[in-house]
């Protein structure tokens, strides 16, 4: 009995240590200050959106809370251990043979897409515009894995066949990489990070040399695709070196960290990015912000895919084509590698517009000649969702 | 986490840190701190009726003249009712009246202000105590403030009584720091984790269900519902010990009932001691008063109103009927008491008892009778569906470790292997060590678990 209080109160000590070391460490302090603040508050008066809830305060400790990024992998640990393949399955995320990290889509109906895609379309045709829309895959393309492993059903695959279809029988010109995908054998999870949901550089020059092709088959250019091919880069790689988006969430010691390349021409580059009024001279270097790579490496802030930027420009060393890439985060490494055939390429991602944005007004504005929409088919059906980050996507008006 | 590294280190630093005398007056502001932190629109509500109550109880204990003491009795009962009544029940009340009489009177649309229902049920307990002589009131107000309205205790309970917010000093911080470990990690890795299975299940369209499916979520709702709420009645215990206040138990092992009337002794016991002071001996309790109904009748009125007191919905209603029946039948037949010598079918009912529970359960959870009784019978009787056979395997392989964990916890297994070791000293030294290192570590789990945002509010915070 004397032995039990002796241990229980080396555990309250311990505790107290704790408790004060958690109080120091981080910041608590720092807190005092905000809850003085939300108990200002007139709860009758302000808007509710101006409202600060202790559930804002709450959130906002617990990513600054001591030791926040050991206990985020002392969590994947467990979770590894205990082989907890949907653990984390409220965030989207399910994890497959090989710490591969996939997410499930749910069902649309594709009309919203559809119409808007008819609308462009029709938009572009009666302009002169070429358009041309491809078709970016998510990192399975047998939407069976879900039902057969977790099940859950996951429509991604299927959504995509059908909005595709539908876009073909309007004659939409449409790239499906998924169909490259499988004519060259290739095996999607070699495309994709595995802790990431974006492509790697290698597919998004992959997918480059592709688009490039669309546009000579469909839009009236003539781009030398041979200049993708991998032998005009230099690749850089590192091996185990950062995490993806999705890898943070369930922590580097569950998935791992992921390896990296980085890909620039081995050919003189002489681009004018158009960042000012002026214009900026530079080289293909100026898309990668390699500070990324050197800089200590937070895994948990630093995005290595992000490291690729893309930046409206014109490539003077190509004298044909205006280009604009309707596109998603996908096309951090597709618009820099797709400039080096086109003479000028502009980017645009709809989701980061203001409500009151044209796009039909914007491209007339412009005088491009072409419109290319790439998009991961995780796009079709995110306007069901009024929450989603993707809702205005595929709002063309 | 704000709780954890803010709150509690700077409650106790105060706490600990001034004179003796001045401890209650901190400890009353701490908690009036936590209720505005928790329901900052309320607070001003909380303290207008803690000073009244307070007011009234102190009168009635000074006045000898009965009639003037039943008056503030009244007054004071009426008071801390009216206001449960028009914050929990007034929206249900006005949709009951407008469905039944076809009238459009507009819903007041009142978030609920923290813990009323708890609070209500202490100023109730208060006042009746100094009204029957029960209540040995101490010299200082301020006391009964803080028993109205001590943090650990003001969102979900325990219910103590007045007698028993016991001041017994700092040999019990150590208890209770213990106490708070275990209930932490109930809360975190048990209750949460379980919760995802079940927020999953119900609310998952019934065309998607199975057999399978459907009992694993309802049986993972049971568990859920146990360890968070006695997660939170041990955090509760143990932070009121680490101020040096005792607090009563809540729960003991409730699933290991030989009877429903049996589980509620072991379920949220300081609500069923309550009922049963304050409304079920009033009534009569067990005696006849010449009629063999009227014992069933003071159950009914005691198991309707444990119904509305969990919530302003017909389910709650229908929830707490469905325990008058049972336990009445129970009372009516002596069991499980006339199976004392067939031990297979006593067992067999046992079993029965905890699918009745769960059943309960599942309406408790429901968002009406209809969808509630729609899923019991999708316990029994459903189409086959081979995707969710698939999920409920997939579930179970996935929470496997959570799911044997929480089904063993639910017995009194660690305290039984303590209590074979007690006479075998070495053994008993290292297995309150293990039982110690083991809960420490958890608790560094559950920290993991609660900063990598797999935590979801207390689920009996609503009441």
């Amino acid at each position: 009995m004397i032995k039990e209080k002796g241990i229980k109160k080396l555990t309250a000590v311990l505790f107290v240590f704790f408790l004060f070391m958690g109080f120091w460490k981080s910041g608590s302090y720092n807190e005092i200050q905000k809850i003085a603040d939300y108990l200002k508050q007139d709860m009758d008066q302000q808007e509710t959106d101006d409202l600060v809830t202790i559930n804002m305060l709450e959130k906002e400790f617990a990513n600054q809370i001591w030791n926040r990024k050991k206990l985020i992998n002392l969590n994947g640990k467990i979770a590894r251990r205990l082989h907890m393949q949907g653990f984390y399955s409220d965030y989207g995320m399910y994890v497959i043979d090989g710490n591969y990290v996939v997410s499930p889509a749910s069902y649309t109906t594709t009309d919203y897409e559809y119409s808007q895609t008819l609308g462009l379309k029709q938009f572009l045709d009666e302009n002169g515009i070429h358009f041309l829309y491809v078709n970016e895959p998510v990192k399975y393309m047998d939407d069976s894995i879900f039902r057969k492993n977790f099940g859950v059903e996951s429509y991604s695959n299927r959504n995509a066949d059908m909005f595709l279809a539908r876009i073909r029988e309007e004659e939409i010109p449409a790239i499906d990489l998924r169909n490259n995908i499988n004519s060259e054998g290739r095996n999607v999870k070699d495309l994709f990070y595995r802790t990431d949901h974006h492509w790697t550089t290698r597919a998004g020059l992959w997918a480059t040399q592709i688009i490039a092709g669309g546009l000579n088959e469909y839009c009236g250019y003539a781009i030398d695709t041979s200049i993708y091919d991998e032998s005009n880069y230099s690749m850089t790689e590192w091996k185990e070196c950062w995490l993806g988006e999705q890898g943070r969430k369930l922590g580097v010691t569950y998935v791992g960290m992921e390896d990296y390349t980085e890909i620039k021409p081995n050919f003189q580059t002489n681009y004018t990015f158009k960042t000012s009024e002026e214009g900026e001279e530079g080289t293909f270097d100026d898309f990668i912000d390699e500070e990324v790579y050197y800089s200590d490496n937070d895994l948990y802030e630093n995005s290595w895919h992000y490291s690729y930027k893309q930046k409206n420009c014109i490539n003077n060393d190509v004298a044909y084509g205006k280009v604009l890439m309707l596109g998603d985060s996908y096309a951090q490494v597709t618009q820099p590698f797709l400039s080096l055939g086109v003479h000028e390429v502009d980017s645009l991602i709809l989701r980061n517009c203001k409500d009151s944005f044209d796009l039909k007004n914007y491209i007339i504005e412009n005088g491009y000649d072409t419109v290319v929409i790439c998009y991961a088919q995780f796009m079709i059906g995110a306007h069901d969702n009024p929450s989603s980050a993707n809702y205005r996507m595929f709002s063309f008006e | 986490m704000l709780f954890i590294f803010l709150f509690l280190p700077v409650s106790l630093a105060l706490y600990y840190l001034v004179d003796h005398g001045k401890r209650e007056y901190i400890l009353l502001a701490v908690s009036l701190m936590f209720y505005a932190i928790g329901s900052l629109r309320y607070v001003l509500l909380f303290c207008v009726a803690i000073l009244l109550t307070i007011s009234i109880g102190r009168s009635m204990s000074s006045i000898a003249d009965m009639w003037r003491k039943k008056l503030l009795f009244a007054l004071g009962i009426f008071l801390n009712i009216g206001l449960l009544g028009y914050y929990k029940y007034m929206d249900f009340a006005i949709i009951s009246f407008n469905g039944i009489f076809d009238k459009e009177i507009s819903l007041r649309n009142l978030a609920l202000p923290l813990g009323i229902s708890f609070f209500t049920f202490k100023a109730v307990s208060y006042l009746a105590d100094i009204y029957t002589g029960k209540a040995k009131l101490v010299e200082s107000p301020i006391h009964d403030a803080l028993y109205l309205s001590f943090f650990s205790q003001i969102q979900s309970g325990p219910i103590t009584r007045y007698n028993n917010m016991e001041f017994v000093g700092n040999s019990l911080f150590s208890d209770g720091v213990f106490r708070f470990l275990i209930g932490f990690n109930k809360k975190v890795l048990l209750a949460n984790i379980l919760g995802k299975i079940t927020s999953e299940v119900f609310a998952a369209p019934f065309e998607n269900f199975s057999i399978s499916y459907a009992w694993l979520g309802s049986v993972c709702y049971s568990l859920q519902l146990f360890f968070d709420f006695a997660g939170y009645s041990d955090m509760a215990i143990g932070v009121s010990e680490m101020f040096g206040y005792r607090c009563m138990e809540n729960f003991n092992y409730p699933y290991m009932t030989e009877s429903v009337a049996g589980f509620w002794r072991r379920w949220h016991i300081s609500l069923s001691q309550w009922f049963r002071d304050y409304i079920y001996i009033p009534l009569g309790g067990s005696r006849n008063h010449g009629s063999r109904f009227r014992v069933y009748f003071n159950l009914f009125v005691v198991w309707i109103l444990t119904g509305v007191w969990h919530g302003a919905a017909w389910t709650f209603i229908a929830w707490g009927l469905g325990y008058w029946m049972v336990i009445s039948f129970e009372r009516f037949f002596n069991l499980p008491g006339r199976l004392e010598k067939r031990k297979v079918i006593r067992n067999l009912y046992r079993i029965l008892v905890l699918v009745f529970i769960n059943c309960q359960w599942i309406l408790f959870r429901s968002e009406n009778i209809v969808t509630g009784l729609r899923f019991i019978k999708r316990l029994f009787v459903c189409e086959s569906n081979s995707l969710a056979d698939i999920r409920t395997q997939f579930l179970i392989k996935d929470y496997f470790v959570f799911i044997v964990s929480a089904v063993i916890l639910c017995f009194p297994i660690v305290s039984w292997i303590g209590k074979h070791l007690e006479s075998k000293k070495k053994f008993h030294a290292v297995y309150e060590t293990a039982v110690t290192a083991i809960v420490c570590v958890l608790f560094i789990c559950a920290l993991s678990f609660v900063v990598s945002g797999q935590n979801n509010p207390f689920a009996y915070a609503n009441f």
